[in-house]
């Protein structure tokens, strides 16, 4: 990797084993950080994500969704996969995500999913939103 | 506590990579690129009715567990492979069988490993370890994307192993037990090569192997106007995303996949398989060039990249260039 590239590294976590191709030498393999293409699309991943939990939070605000759709955007998750977490049913945690109903909603319930979120029902009443 | 004498070594593909450490614990020397070969790992599939983070899933490999139990079936070794419903259950039955001296393979979800580099935590469940001992405190962890040994807390242990979601591992383990005193490598790597390029060419249904790629292809030239640029590049970026990040070795598997065919056709004595390796190891750098050039159109607030019908050609030429390289390998002996 040349220098100039390396200045563009993004991710300097960890270093992998990577295989390559080399037409003269054949085969190689080395360790290293993920060359500059391969963080790029890594980025676009989590730009993305980033995108759509600033969309929810307009949302929020707009009170149009229920603060359980920030913590759901920001826990990477959608629907099938909340219910499988916390085994509420789909169409309920639909209707949790109106604000009107949200706000009725029992201790308990909000427990079950502050404990999937790893937060308590005070910050999933509040998500961080300016 | 336990701690057993386990080589950590670094992969490029989580599975195929605890299956040659798992084997080599037990004195049983079979590199990485060989694992994946004789499990047959390489493939193609691309499934668009399926949505994983919000676009179509794309893959480049065959479902999680098969590399590892394809792998010690061929050998004649024998495992043991569990699933289970109660996650306390297996944590008591992992105790067990670490106490028996067995190092053990984990499939885990990524999203809350504590470890991991924070770019890789995404929701993937398809991720592979090696638990090899124990603390009053801490299990002992041999991961190959880590530069080193980690460890990892009964808590964050049992969650990573339940974690939900599409392919969930339902605390899924494999080790292997018992091992036969002489096996036939020879017939094993024929038979992966044979698996393998049977997959890519002789399945009759078009989202699979060299037709899948095409189809991925077809599918591509239309996104621009179909979904309009900026869902396009994320569409694109998600492909980009399943050749490429963690856990392919890079090029979808092709570099691994050319690094195994050198070794077969050494080991084999075959001069010709040695030659399609050379042939593959340029298709891998071809579809890394795709992806680079493809890359580009996935950088925020940038001019316009690559156009999508050069890329889909670029593609159109993967395609052409593996039915090759498949359609000479499945005629192997």
């Amino acid at each position: 990797m040349s220098d100039e590239e390396n200045k563009e590294l993004i991710y300097r976590n960890n270093r992998e084993l990577h295989y390559g191709f080399d037409p003269e030498k054949g085969y190689v393999a080395r360790v290293d950080y993920q060359y500059h293409g391969n963080q790029t699309i890594i980025q676009q991943g989590w730009d993305a994500a980033e995108d759509r939990l600033k969309e929810v939070s307009v949302k929020i605000s707009a009170g149009k969704l229920s603060p359980l759709a920030w913590h759901m955007e920001k826990n990477l998750m959608e629907l099938p996969m909340l219910s499988a977490y916390t085994g509420i049913m789909k169409w309920r945690i639909k209707r949790h995500l109106k604000p009107g109903i949200f706000k009725k909603l029992k201790p308990g319930l909000l427990g079950r999913y502050g404990s999937v979120f790893n937060i308590t029902i005070e910050e999933l009443k509040n998500p961080p939103i300016n | 506590m336990t701690e057993l004498n386990f080589e950590h070594r670094q992969a490029g593909h989580c599975e195929s990579g605890v299956t040659s450490n798992l084997l080599n614990y037990h004195k049983l020397s079979l590199s990485e690129p060989m694992a994946f070969g004789i499990g047959a790992g390489l493939f193609f599939s691309y499934l668009p009715f399926l949505k994983m983070q919000h676009a179509p899933v794309t893959s480049f490999r065959v479902w999680p567990g098969m590399v590892f139990s394809r792998t010690t079936k061929v050998l004649g070794i024998k495992t043991h492979i569990y699933r289970f419903r109660d996650p306390k259950a297996s944590m008591d039955k992992l105790d067990e069988v670490l106490a028996q001296g067995f190092p053990v393979g984990l499939q885990v979800g990524t999203f809350h490993l504590p470890f991991f580099p924070p770019e890789y935590r995404m929701h993937y469940n398809m991720h592979n370890m090696v638990v090899y001992g124990k603390t009053d405190d801490f299990y002992l962890i041999s991961d190959t994307v880590m530069e080193q040994k980690v460890r990892i807390s009964y808590d964050d242990l049992m969650r990573v192993r339940f974690a939900k979601g599409a392919f969930a591992p339902r605390g899924r383990m494999y080790y292997p037990y018992s091992f036969p005193s002489s096996f036939d490598l020879k017939h094993a790597i024929i038979k992966g090569i044979r698996k393998t390029a049977g997959n890519m060419v002789r399945v009759p249904f078009p989202l699979i192997g060299t037709k899948g790629i095409r189809y991925l292809a077809k599918q591509m030239r239309q996104w621009p106007e179909k979904l309009g640029e900026d869902k396009a590049s994320y569409y694109l970026g998600q492909v980009l995303r399943m050749e490429e990040e963690v856990g392919t070795a890079g090029a979808g598997f092709r570099f691994i996949y050319g690094t195994f065919l050198d070794e077969a056709g050494t080991f084999l004595k075959q001069d010709w398989i040695k030659e399609v390796a050379v042939e593959m190891g340029h298709t891998a750098n071809y579809w890394r060039q795709f992806s680079y050039l493809g890359s580009r159109n996935c950088k925020k607030r940038s001019g316009p990249g690559q156009s999508f019908d050069e890329l889909a050609d670029m593609l159109m030429e993967c395609a052409d260039r593996e039915e090759k390289i498949f359609r000479n390998l499945v005629k192997i002996r």
